[in-house]
């Protein structure tokens, strides 16, 4: 048994901790906000908008829930503003999660062999090896999640109600999930007391509710990214909408074959969020879990997701993984050694394409700007304007996508800048001014061009040949996939 | 309860009507089985064989240098259409189709253990799967005998 213990745990650091900062390649847009905010948090109080302390951050328009980014806050200004001090949070969190489902699937059971088994499975399922290694608020949510289902299952009320009203301060699935589960939950293991739990989560999440009425940001958000926001949405087609979401959410394919979108779209070769072994314990499982309660779970755990727009989300529904996991594990019992022997093929498999494909075939959707902030802060000295192109992609001449960034905010994080700066930008037509930088589209075809300023543009808008003999390139960067991403050029 | 009805409203004895039950069954049985080969026949272009899946996988094993050749061309291209066809058939049957009526039938066959209808339904989904760009809303209509047939005890 301990040995077993060790094994996993060292399963579960590996597959977590292994070149966390290069793979996923650079921060992504989720995180990068997450981390600048969690940074101008730390040296000033305010968010990038200079609002101080907010329960819900706007940042580029996404409204964070703000859990992540307040743990976040003191590891950076502790440690450094690194890719690996980002993660982590969601590193130790999916490492706590793995002890966590196993102390569920015994309160479920009453079995340590299951309790065993669901903890192992979490380590090598690769949705939450993805979620884990990412700055993902969900997977932070997750954690809490599962901790107030655990104590609700020990009938815990205040541990329990505390614990997932946290959650919802931590990803918004949990908005709508955490009431259902608590409403549920609450009516079977706390019967005549179950008015004192739901008053509890009530009052614990006031603030949410109070600071989502006042302030209108969270609001917009979230109505144009629910189902019912669609034109000429009315009741039969919103619950057509459900169903079509609901049904996709718990998709075969998308579960076992290739739900995991770490290769570009439409690969073959996309990895499903478990491992396609999985199928068989899981179907043997259903018919052995015969806690209601478990059933509630798993069933209201995709809801949230159903009710937004737009494609398979496996981040919003990353909740449903721990009782999926649960439901292999109690399936477990009657697999043979052949069973194992595909689990560990299909996991190398996975390997394989998570640590070698992934950085090399979705490397342009990742932005290098870590590389490009460096550089400007060595020659900001020398130069009082630097334009960058919020673009990237290789889109010229139709050859590839034309991807929108927010290239201030890896320049704020990496290279430190006075949160003043960003609180502080200025907004002249597309262009956002913030000191010496400008962000905004970049018009070769305009008259732009001076002696000593600088310009950041991807491959898809290289200068136009007119110009060229009035500029000089000082610098190229590549991105993950070893292609050319980024051409900085001054003016001569 | 259909048998029920149609011995109360029809000149057939219990057993006339039971053989008649079971040749129904049979005929709705050979017909989808008939759709199936006609089916097999009208498949135009594997998908396998489409200009955009065929670069996807060389690309992708270009990408593979760190395993010996033969081992990631012979591992790669098998496996990969085996979970192309699986999961494209997965696809027919989950995407909400008639509003998931095959889908819903198709559990209950399984859960009655209709196991010749479920398995014919299964060589037809993948037949659909196959093509290159399937049209599942005409063709699952194709296999409506058999999920007839298995609805007939």
């Amino acid at each position: 048994m301990k040995k077993f213990v060790i094994f996993l745990l060292i399963i579960g650091i590996f597959s977590r901790l292994y070149k966390v900062d290069s793979i996923p390649p650079h921060l992504s847009n989720d995180e990068i906000s997450i981390a600048y905010d969690a940074y101008s948090i730390a040296m000033s109080g305010k968010d990038e908008h200079g609002n101080p302390y907010p329960l819900s951050f706007p940042s580029y328009g996404t409204y964070k829930a703000p859990l992540y980014t307040y743990i976040l806050s003191p590891l950076v200004y502790i440690f450094g503003n690194t890719e690996l001090v980002v993660r982590l949070p969601s590193i130790i969190a999916g490492l706590l999660t793995i002890v966590i489902i196993g102390l569920i699937a015994f309160e479920l059971t009453k079995k340590r062999q299951i309790a065993m088994w669901s903890s192992a499975l979490l380590v090598i399922t690769p949705w939450h090896i993805y979620a884990s290694r990412m700055a993902w608020e969900a997977n932070l949510a997750l954690l809490f999640l599962s901790l107030g289902i655990y104590f609700l299952m020990k009938k815990n009320l205040w541990l329990s109600s505390i614990i997932l009203v946290i959650s919802m301060y931590a990803y918004h699935t949990e908005w709508l999930l955490v009431p259902l589960i608590m409403f549920a939950g609450g009516i079977i293991y706390f019967g005549k007391k179950v008015w004192k739990y739901w008053l509890v989560g009530f009052v614990l999440a006031l603030p949410l509710l109070i600071d989502y009425l006042l302030n209108a940001g969270p609001g917009a958000r979230a109505k144009t990214e629910m189902i019912w926001s669609a034109e000429g949405a009315n009741i039969f087609s919103i619950l057509i909408e459900f169903i079509r979401n609901y049904a996709k959410y718990l998709n075969p394919k998308i579960l076992f074959l290739n739900g995991l979108n770490i290769l570009v779209k439409d690969n073959p070769f996309t990895p499903g969020l478990l491992l396609w072994p999985m199928i068989v314990p899981i179907f043997l499982g259903i018919k052995k879990i015969k806690n209601n309660f478990f059933w509630i779970w798993l069933l209201f755990s995709p809801v949230t997701a159903a009710l937004t727009i737009g494609d398979f989300s496996l981040i919003r529904n990353l909740n449903t993984v721990v009782p999926l996991t649960i439901l292999t594990a109690v399936g477990i019992g009657r697999i043979n050694k052949i069973w194992w022997s595909l689990v560990l093929v299909v996991l190398i498999n996975f390997g394989l394409i998570y640590f070698w494909h992934f950085p090399k075939e979705l490397g342009e959707t990742f932005q290098g700007y870590r590389p490009i902030a460096h550089f400007l802060k060595s020659v900001e000295d020398s130069t009082n304007e630097i334009f960058v192109d919020y673009r990237y992609g290789n889109y010229r001449w139709g050859l590839g996508k034309e991807y929108s960034g927010i290239p201030y905010l890896y320049l704020a994080f990496f290279q430190k800048w006075d949160p003043s700066i960003t609180q502080n930008r200025i907004i002249k037509g597309g262009e956002i001014y913030f000191g010496k930088y400008m962000i905004g589209q970049i018009d070769w075809g305009k008259d732009i061009i001076r002696p000593n300023r600088y310009f950041v543009v991807s491959v898809g808008n290289p200068p136009e040949e007119n110009v060229k003999d009035k500029l000089e390139q000082v610098a190229t960067f590549d991105n993950a996939s070893g292609k050319m991403a980024f051409e900085v050029w001054r003016g001569k | 309860m259909f048998l029920g009805i149609l011995l109360n409203y029809s000149n057939f004895s219990l057993l006339e009507l039971l053989v008649l039950r079971k040749w129904i069954k049979i005929i709705f049985l050979l017909v989808g089985t008939v759709l199936l080969v006609i089916m097999t026949f009208k498949i135009q272009k594997p998908f396998w064989r489409e200009e955009k899946y065929v670069e996807t996988v060389v690309n992708f094993q270009k990408n593979q240098d760190i395993l010996p050749y033969r081992f990631r061309t012979i591992w790669w291209n098998k496996t990969i259409i085996v979970k192309s066809i699986v999961g494209r058939s997965i696809d027919i049957l989950w995407s909400g189709n008639y509003f998931f009526l095959p889908l819903v039938l198709f559990i209950w066959l399984m859960l009655k253990k209709r196991w010749w209808n479920v398995g014919l339904i299964i060589l037809g989904i993948i037949l659909i799967s196959i093509e290159k760009d399937p049209n599942p809303g005409k063709y699952l209509l194709w296999l409506s005998p058999l999920f007839l047939s298995g609805l007939i005890r």
